[in-house]
């Protein structure tokens, strides 16, 4: 039943918050953080996943709180550190009648550095191309255990694991819409007593203004309408040197959402759909993400 | 004996604070275009950046026209150098900066300069057109306060130029 699970874990590590700035919702872009200043970003997240082609009919229900913070260390040079806390829950039918197991406590801290390399700059423009590189640090529990025994990965909090992060974002922002792309690539390492796939993934995202149609003076409230899409690639994970043929697999998402933006605030949410899901056999498919967010210039 | 330099170094310092605390409004407003300002929640580091600039007192964002407008404080001057440096801070590129300077005209070889009120510091005009070159000349006695409106430039020396729109005599 655990390997069996396991494939699940990608789609709980959804629930890892993504970096802050104004734009794209559900990952990172390349506008900038001003030198010496801050920006909180709290989100709310729920994952649901079900459709259990097995007849432990699973449901995992994650809720989770991603905390990130962006610093400019300089105009070019910002950090990310991010942390969920998450409530993990699984509920399956058993010989003795159907039970939840569940856990919730700090995730993986991640840490990220990203450095500006293009800016082109015009009146009410700009164009911008920003690599960053870090790693996700242990910090979440990868041993926790209920009457039943260990749980099972997808509610543990922490991967148990350091892994390394990089990846590129674009950006393209104008006062009327903007564009985002960006790709990623995590090295999951060794955990305690399960090795995570890798990950690679491809996020778009593209925000129109709706309102207000015209600008008028000063700095007026942006309502911008959101859609985005995330391709998300899983390797294989791997328990005491067997690899599981029920884990990994490729996700597409697509993501409408709104986003509106004051000069010291962002509220947003979005809602990210599976279109496309290639997982191995026996994974949970994935139903739905949301995100309620709020990110505020410190 | 060999006197310590500390305390004449220290008594020039607070001579020279005192002589800038009562020094007139010199640069009393700047005009900056920030180019790559496309978002309200962007536009606000730039805001901050602005505001901790020596001399400002308050900052307004343009969005529609991707520019701040600075207002100096109370009997301070804007300190211009400061500004592109606090826009470029702020993660993004500067544009025309137009200001709003008071002070005292006086001759510089061919040329001439804005004195600013309470300093020795001048601010280079050139290119300035006719009728105001006239105006220039004619207020060029080191006396008569004026303000000259125009766009400011800093060369890599560090001198400070306006390129002058307007120039006109405050009365006393």
């Amino acid at each position: 039943m655990r390997r069996a699970l396991i494939a699940v874990l990608l789609l709980a590590g959804l629930a890892l918050p993504q970096l802050a700035k104004a734009g794209a919702i559900t990952f990172s872009t390349a506008l900038p953080v001003a030198e010496g200043q801050g920006v909180l970003r709290l989100q709310l997240i729920g994952v649901r996943a079900g459709d259990d082609p097995t007849p432990l009919d699973r449901e995992l229900r994650v809720n989770a709180l991603g905390v990130v913070v962006a610093y400019g260390v300089t105009s070019k040079w910002t950090l990310f550190a991010a942390v969920p806390v998450r409530d993990l829950r699984l509920d399956l039918d058993t010989p003795v009648g159907r039970v939840a197991r569940s856990a919730s406590g700090l995730g993986d801290l991640r840490l990220l550095a990203r450095y500006t390399v293009l800016q082109r700059d015009e009146p009410g423009k700009t164009l911008r191309l920003a690599p960053f590189v870090g790693f996700e640090a242990p910090t979440g529990a990868d041993d926790r255990g209920d009457d039943l025994g260990l749980l099972p990965l997808p509610v543990q909090p922490g991967s148990g694991s350091w892994d390394a992060v990089a990846g590129i974002s674009l950006t393209r922002q104008t006062l009327g819409w903007e564009a985002d792309a960006s790709v990623a690539y995590t090295l999951a390492g060794s955990g305690d007593w399960f090795d995570l796939g890798d990950e690679a993934r491809l996020d778009l995202s593209y925000q129109h203004r709706i309102a207000p149609r015209k600008l008028g003076s000063g700095v007026p409230a942006f309502l911008y309408a959101v859609l985005e899409s995330n391709l998300v690639w899983r390797g294989r994970t791997v328990i005491g040197g067997i690899e599981n043929p029920a884990s990994g697999g490729t996700t597409w998402f697509l993501s409408p959402g709104l986003q509106y933006v004051t000069r010291r605030l962002v509220i947003e949410g979005v809602v990210q759909i599976p279109v496309v899901q290639n997982l191995g056999p026996g994974a949970l498919e994935m139903n739905w993400v949301a995100r309620l967010g709020v990110r505020i210039y410190l | 004996m060999r006197l310590s330099k500390w305390p004449i170094t220290a008594a020039a310092g607070l001579l020279m604070s005192l002589i800038a605390a009562d020094s007139p409004a010199q640069v009393v407003e700047a005009h900056v275009v920030i180019e790559g300002m496309s978002c309200p929640f962007c536009a606000f580091g730039a805001e901050k950046k602005l505001a901790a600039v020596k001399g400002v007192d308050k900052v307004g964002v343009e969005m529609k026209e991707g520019r701040a407008d600075l207002t100096a404080a109370e009997g301070l001057s804007i300190d211009m150098a400061a500004v592109p440096k606090a826009v470029r801070k702020a993660g993004f590129t500067p544009g025309e900066i137009r200001i709003v300077a008071r002070g005292t005209l006086v001759t510089v070889g061919d040329g001439v300069a804005l004195r600013l009120a309470g300093s020795q510091e001048t601010l280079v005009l050139h290119a300035i057109p006719e009728p105001e070159m006239g105006e220039a000349q004619r207020f060029a006695d080191g006396t008569t306060v004026v303000e000259v409106t125009g766009v400011w430039q800093a060369a890599e020396d560090g001198k400070q130029t306006i390129e002058a729109t307007s120039i006109r005599g405050i009365p006393e």
